[in-house]
Formats: C-alpha cells, structure tokens, sequence
C-alpha cells in the first residue's frame, strides 16, 4: 500500500538529515505502528506520508521516494491537496474546530463543495457511528465540539478524517492526551477501523504499540533499525538496541 | 550559638531609610503613585467636562426663551418658508446656466481661461515685465528731451520690448492646459496655441488682446440669441419671472418684522444682564460686613431698572401681522407651483448637470409644500407666552440641524451636522480601510513568506508615524484634486454623490483617515489571527483544504470577534481625529447630503472655536457638550471593543 523506499529526508534545506535512508512497505489494511524514543524521526516520517511537512518551508526529501498506491507522492501530477483526501491525519492534542459537531464532520465534505443536506446528514452519521461517537452526540449535533470531553473530541477528530474516505489514516499519538478509560476506547476504535482503512500510528506507549498493532517499526535517531510483525518485535527482537527499547533501558 | 550572642544581629533592619521608607518601598511607592495619576487625571478630565458642560442646558433654554418671547421664532417661521422657496428659483438659475454653458460650448470659457494663462504667463516673465514698465517711465520727460536722447529712450523701449517678447514666448510655449489651477474649465486641445499667442499679447499690451474680445462678444451675442429665442431658455426665464414675482413683497415684510424683533430682544437682553447684575449685587449686600459697605452696594443696585419688557405689546405688531403674513405665503407658494409647472421637459435639455438640478427641482418642491405647511401652523398659532421647556432645549442640541454661532440674530447649538460629518467620514474610512487592514492581517499571517512578512510588517506600522497634519496636507494639495479630478468621469455617475463637486469632502477626509484607521486594524486584527491555535490550520489542511479555505472557513470564524474588536478600534480612533477632518473636509455645517458633500466635524469644530469664545458664555458651554458627547462615543467604542476582547479571552 505504501512504499517508502530508501527515504532520507531533512528540516533545513539539506544539511542535517532528520531521516536517514529508511525503506518499508506498509500493507494495506493493517496497523502498524512506529515506536522509538523522543526526536529519533517516526513523527517526521509520519508527516511526510501526507506531506505536511511542505508547510515547513526549508524541509524537503533529500533521497528516495514514498509511494502510495504506486504513485510517488512528490511526482508532478500529484497535488498535496488530492493527496490529503486520500491520507488522513489524526493529531497529538485533539483539535476540533470551533464550531459544532456537526460542522466539524461535515467541514471535509464541504470543502469539497458537497452541500445536499441529506448527503451531508448521512456521512456525518455514518462517521460517528465509524468512530463509535453516535450514540453519544446524536441529540446534540448542533452543540459546539469544545464542549466534549477530551476522548469525544479524539474521537470527534477520527469521525472528522473519517467523513472524507481516506485511504490512508495517520494518527500521531492520538492517546497521548487522554486518560486510560478515553485511551481504551480510541484503541477499541482503532481495531475496528483496520477493517476498513490501512492506519499507521506513531505512539510512545510500547503497550499500546503491542495491543493495537499488526507490524511494529522502531527508529532510533533517524534510522529504521527493525521492522516486522508486532509480535515477533516484542517478543523475539533481532537487533539489541530494540530489545533495549523495548524492555526500557532508555528511552 | 547559644553559649555565645552573636555581637551585632546579622538579621537587623538596614538603616538606610528616607522618611521612614526603604529603597524598595519608595519604589513601590512611585510605580502605584503614577497609576494612581492616570486614574486621577480621567477622573478629572470627567469632572471638568461635565462641570462645565452642566450650565448649558439651563442657558440654552433661557437663551431660546428669550428667542421665543422676543418674536424671533415668529419671524423666522416666515423666513424659512422664503429660504425655501428661494432654494428653488436658484435652482432654476443653475438649470439655466448650466444648460447656457452646454449649449456655448468651449468657448464660454475663453475669457476665464484667458486670464488664467496670462496670470501664469506674467509670473514666469516677470523680470522681462518689470524691465519694460520701468523703461517705459522715461516716455512721460520725452518732450522735455533733445532729439538724441529721444532716441536712446525708444530705443532701449524697444530693446525691453523685444526681450520680453523673446521670454514670453518661450515661457508661453511650455504652459499646458494642465497647469490651469481651475479644473473645472474645459479645454479643446487644438485651441492652446491661440491661447499662448493670447497670452503673450496680453502680457505686452497690458490689455485684453482684439482676439479673445472678439471670442468674448461672439459668446455674448450668442448667449443673448439663446436666451431670447430657444424654447428651453424662454420657458426658463419665465418660470423664474413668475417664481420671483412675490419674493420681493414677503422680503420686505420680514425685514420689517426682524427690525421689531432685533429691538425686543435688545431689550430682553438688557433686562437680563441688569437682573444678574443686580441679583449679585444683592447677594454682596446680604454678606456685607460693615453697614457702610451695604448701603453702598444698595444704592448701586436700585440704579438698575429691573422692569421686564413688556412683550405683549412690543409684539403686538407681529400678531395684527398674522394675517398679511398668511396671506402672503400662499402667494410664494402658488407661485411657486405654477412656476414649477411651467419648467421645460429633461429631455429639452442638453446638461447633465442641468438635467441634475431639473430633478431636484421636483424632489425639492415636495419639501417646500411641507415646509409651507409645518412653518405656517407654527406661524398662525405661534404665542410669545408658551414656555419653553428643558426638554425642548436637550432635543434642540441633540437632534437639532443648525449649528449658528456669534449670530447678530439667534445662535442655535445643534449637534447633528457636526455628528453627521464626523461619523460620516468615520464610516467611509472604516469601509475603505477594512478591507486593506483584515486582508493585508491575512496575508502577512497565514500567506506570505517570511522574507514578505518582513517588509509588509514594518511598512504598514509605519503609516502610524506620519504627522496627522502632513497627511492633511497631502489631501488638500494633492488627493483632493486627484479625487475631483476623476470624480468628473461620466462611468461614475452611477454612484449615488457622484460627480464630485469639490476638493475638500468627506470622501477625501475619509481616504486619509482610512489611511490612519490602517495600521491599528491591521496590527490588531493580525495578533487576533496569531491567537488561533496553529493546531486549527494543520486540522484543516490535513482534511485536504487549501490555504485559502483554511483561512476563510476555520481562521477568520475563530477570530471573527478579535477583528470585529480591531475594527472598532480602529474606528475609535479616527472619530476623535481633528487635524484631518478640520483641513480636509471643508468646514461647512451643513447636514451632509451624501459621502461627497464637505461637511464639518465635532473635533474640528471644537480645535477651531474654543480658542476664540468667553469663557462660561452660552458658546462656551455648547463646545464643551461636544466634547462630551465625543468623550462619549470614543469611550464607549472603546468599552465596546475591550468587552469583546474579554470575552473572547474568557472563551479561551
């Protein structure tokens, strides 16, 4: 499903590179996730899936290519706008607008001009009930979203990323703001999605990383130095550093 | 320790003291202390306003008592019927002379564009000019000179003559029909070289030259075939005939009634000032310390009569008028009506502007049957008696349209024109800056690249550190000319105020206070974007929106109250303005009809008037009530403004 193929990517203009040579396949439908200490480069690849780091004006790919459903995402036919409808993103801190819950879901699908109400209407339902929000907010659609609790805005944030179809959904920490019981059902959540989207998630909880994820990626300072099934990571690492990692030695 | 006390306490109080106070303490002190100024300066700047803006509406009422008593209301219950009505004949004249103008054509203005040239023509030679004059003085002693002489003297005429020939021409040569100062003055460019030669003849002969008089009688003969043989002109002349046939008779009627009225209120006026006089010579009297001293001031005080005017009788000749006075309105206003009825058809005439004013004619005749009306219901029943009341007096200063001061007849303290001017040009400078600010606060914010916000930035602030009256200058000399000139153009006249009929207006204060409003809206309106969490953008933009849908739909909602505060601000800010609105907007109090009329402005009425009134006079107070009502206005935008900034803080 992607292809990331001998990347190394960097912050300014090619000087110091923040990624270093990394290659992995990551399959389709599957949840893999990326772990490693703070600054070793899983948010930074994260980012460049989607190309978000072109909002930092001095970043760029200094070798290799990403390639999503076989198409290089830096090639000249793609537009980072058309790219981002098909690659969704979850962030760290939850972050809905402030508007309401309803304009929070249907804001993808307005941005693309749909405005039949009925078409809105379902797509706004059938993302909530997809991130298991329904329930909660159905009598209060026109509420404003702020007003929800830390794992409903979570998971107010997945609906909105949902609403638009993506391919692709990339969540970056999405836990680590929230309290256990709100960070279990956004792990619930997540198993669920995987039958439907191919989600990569950068975490730093190694539990949830064993919990959620079908193949595990660890980096360290810029690197990929092991990739695989999640179990075999966790149980059977082939490299030292990551069974270091993983068993807390640092980190 | 406790075998041995230390000698000297090392936890002991440093000596150092001033008054009982430490270093840090006078510190303190000085820092609450300047706080504690500013509060105590606004509250004194309160005070002093009110306390002397308080004895106004007491005066004003006395003051249009005394109006009332005097039988000036009744006077002028006849004089604004007759401004009215004469509002109209000079339209019709307008309509005349404009429609005249048109069907000339370029010509009509030859004269003036004549002397136009050979004034800017006679300041560029006016050595050469002076040379000649003064060789020219020695032709008077000719006779009294031998035949030689004679000679030399025509000969160094003739030498003067010639250079100021040479230099006239080439002076005339570089002038241009753009450097008449007077725009309004069409030209037709293959005319300019007669009127160089025109002007260089002129300058020699010191006199008109043959041509342009010729040009100047053809126009005159043309002008007199016109008037006395085309339809529109002839139907003109005598709707105005028959509009100012009954003018005359009801002029002379009230310049009789003001002579009784001006007298009754010397006398009210005089009876007045005696009583105060007396009064305060009273109360001296009553607090007098010594018997002799009280005896004095009794004996002055019985000096003054104190008998009020008897104003039944002294208005007696304006109620036996009442009738006259009726009778003779219906004749202006019937006249009026069939004058109006005898106009000629717009499409008999050929000049927009006459076309403009025919129009007008028939919107104002409306007016005038109303006021004919209002005025002589007021008239029949007007009663010297009926008492003024103080809220009559409050309405009469706010919502009152005249604003007459150091009258020889009656000063009236409306607040409306000056609102109108202040608030009008406010509101065009608010609508032209909006834009400028909240989109150059965008762009700078969310848009342009680092190296762009660099530049943008600093220049924008800079507007804020030109002098306000340099800027006023920059409208007198350059923007007002620039507005009036492509004001002119036909393609605007769409726009309701359109075309424009001065340099100094409201618009152009309006471009110029737009340019201050700028850098407020702009600096606050930017730090309101700023505030939005960065985290909004990356959300929207990861849902696959462009930069501009980002900053439309999510940005500017999020922040919408910040700028609706920044736009406040910022319009606080030019209401209370003076120098601009004093010298660019042309100080007329009027009520504005439109953006482009000149108007005037509370600050500026105020920059301009206080410096010259007595003190505790009735003026005085009025100044001071604008200058209340504009501490109001600016107070209470500001209060405004801060709410909603408090709010959206709280929000967050």
């Amino acid at each position: 499903m992607i292809e990331i193929d001998d990347v190394s990517f960097s912050y300014d203009r090619g000087k110091t590179n923040t990624l270093k040579n990394i290659s992995l396949d990551i399959l389709e439908k599957q949840v893999t996730s990326f772990i490693g200490p703070s600054g070793c480069g899983k948010s930074t690849l994260l980012r460049c899936l989607n190309r978000m780091n072109d909002l930092v004006d001095t970043s760029c790919i200094t070798n290799g290519e990403i390639r999503i459903m076989g198409h290089d995402i830096h090639g000249k036919d793609v537009d980072a706008i058309e790219l981002r409808k098909q690659v969704g993103m979850v962030f760290q801190k939850y972050n809905p607008f402030p508007k309401s819950i309803y304009d929070n879901v249907a804001y993808g699908l307005r941005i693309q001009g749909i405005k039949k109400k009925d078409q809105l209407d379902q797509a706004v339902e059938k993302s909530l009930r997809g991130a298991a929000l329904w329930d909660e907010v159905k009598d209060r659609l026109k509420d404003s979203a702020l007003g929800l609790s830390g794992g409903q805005q979570q998971r107010l944030c997945i609906a909105r990323t949902i609403a638009v179809q993506p391919r692709v959904i990339l969540m970056d920490e999405p836990c680590s703001a929230l309290d256990p019981i709100a960070t279990a059902k956004v792990e619930e959540l997540i198993t669920e999605l995987r039958q439907e989207f191919t989600i990569v998630i950068v975490t730093h909880s190694m539990q949830q990383a064993s919990r959620v994820s079908d193949h595990t990626a660890f980096f360290y300072l810029g690197e990929l130095i092991e990739y695989g099934p999640t179990d075999r990571v966790f149980q059977n690492p082939e490299q030292k550093r990551t069974e270091d990692y993983i068993s807390g030695r640092f980190g | 320790m406790s075998e041995k006390t230390m000698k000297e306490n090392p936890m002991r109080r440093k000596k150092s003291r001033f008054f009982g106070l430490n270093k840090q303490d006078i510190i303190k002190y000085y820092f609450g202390g300047n706080a504690a100024a500013a509060i105590i300066a606004l509250v004194l700047i309160c005070w002093f306003l009110l306390s002397q803006a308080f004895f106004f509406f007491p005066n004003y009422r006395n003051s249009l008592q005394l109006y009332r008593e005097s039988g000036q209301e009744y006077v002028d219950f006849s004089d604004d019927r007759l401004q009215a009505q004469v509002k109209i004949s000079s339209l019709m004249s307008q309509v005349s002379g404009y429609e005249l103008r048109e069907r000339i054509g370029v010509d009509a203005d030859s004269y003036a564009i004549y002397v136009n040239f050979r004034g800017l023509l006679a300041k560029k030679v006016k050595f050469e000019l002076k040379d000649y004059a003064r060789a020219r003085e020695k032709e008077g002693i000719m006779e009294f000179l031998g035949e030689e002489e004679q000679n030399q003297i025509r000969q160094s005429i003739e030498a003067a003559k010639q250079s100021l020939e040479n230099a006239a021409k080439t002076a005339a040569a570089a002038i241009e029909f753009s450097d008449i100062e007077d725009k309004s003055l069409q030209y037709a460019p293959e005319k300019l070289e007669f009127f160089r030669q025109a002007a260089v003849e002129g300058v020699i002969l010191g006199e008109t030259p043959e041509s342009v008089k010729a040009i100047q009688a053809a126009v005159d003969t043309k002008k007199q075939k016109l008037l006395g043989e085309l339809p529109v002109f002839v139907k003109l002349a005598e709707a105005q005939d028959v509009i100012q046939a009954p003018q005359a008779a009801f002029r002379d009627f009230i310049t009789q009634q003001r002579k009784y009225a001006l007298e009754t209120k010397a006398r009210g006026v005089a009876f007045k000032s005696a009583a105060e006089e007396k009064a305060s010579l009273d109360e001296r009297a009553k607090s007098a310390t010594s018997e002799e001293e009280k005896k004095r001031l009794a004996i002055k005080s019985v000096r003054y009569l104190t008998q009020e005017p008897d104003y039944a009788k002294l208005n007696a000749p304006l109620y036996e008028s009442k009738a006259q006075q009726a009778a003779l309105a219906v004749d202006l206003l019937v006249a009026t009506e069939k004058s109006v009825s005898m106009l000629p058809d717009p499409s008999e005439l050929t000049s927009v502007g006459a076309k403009k004013r025919l129009g007008d004619i028939k919107k104002g005749f409306e007016e005038v049957e109303e006021i004919f009306a209002d005025k002589g219901n007021e008239a029949s029943t007007w009663d010297h008696t009926k008492h003024y009341s103080m809220s009559e007096a409050v309405v009469g200063f706010f919502f009152g349209t005249k604003w007459v001061t150091n009258s020889s007849w009656q000063d009236f303290y409306g607040v409306v024109p000056l609102f109108l001017g202040s608030f009008g040009a406010a509101l065009v400078a608010v609508i032209l800056a909006v834009p400028f600010a909240v989109g150059g606060a965008i762009y700078v914010n969310r848009l342009s690249s680092p190296m762009e916000q660099q530049v943008i930035k600093p220049v924008i602030e800079f507007i804020q550190a030109i002098p306000s009256v340099v800027l006023a200058f920059f409208g007198v000399i350059v923007l007002g000319s620039f507005l009036f000139k492509y004001g002119q153009n036909p393609a605007l006249a769409w726009i309701p105020g359109f075309p424009i009929e001065g340099k100094l207006t409201m618009l152009n204060a309006g471009v110029l206070l737009a340019l201050m409003a700028v850098p407020t809206i702009f600096t606050l309106a930017e730090d309101a974007l700023n505030n939005v969490p960065k985290s909004y953008q990356e959300a929207s933009l990861a849902l696959g929106a462009t930069k501009l849908q980002t900053v439309l739909k999510v940005i500017l909602p999020s922040c919408f109250s910040g700028v609706i505060a920044a736009v406040l601000l910022g319009f606080g800010r030019i209401v209370g303005e003076t120098m601009v609105v004093l010298l660019v907007m042309g100080g007329r109090i009027a009520i504005p009809t439109s953006f482009t009329d000149p108007a005037h402005s509370m600050t500026g009425i105020l920059a301009q008037e206080i410096g010259e009134v007595d003190k505790g006079s009735l003026h005085w107070g009025a100044l001071f009530m604008v200058g209340l009502v504009l501490f109001t206005v600016s107070l209470s935008l500001n209060w405004l403004a801060q709410t909603i900034l408090r709010r959206l803080a709280k929000h967050k």
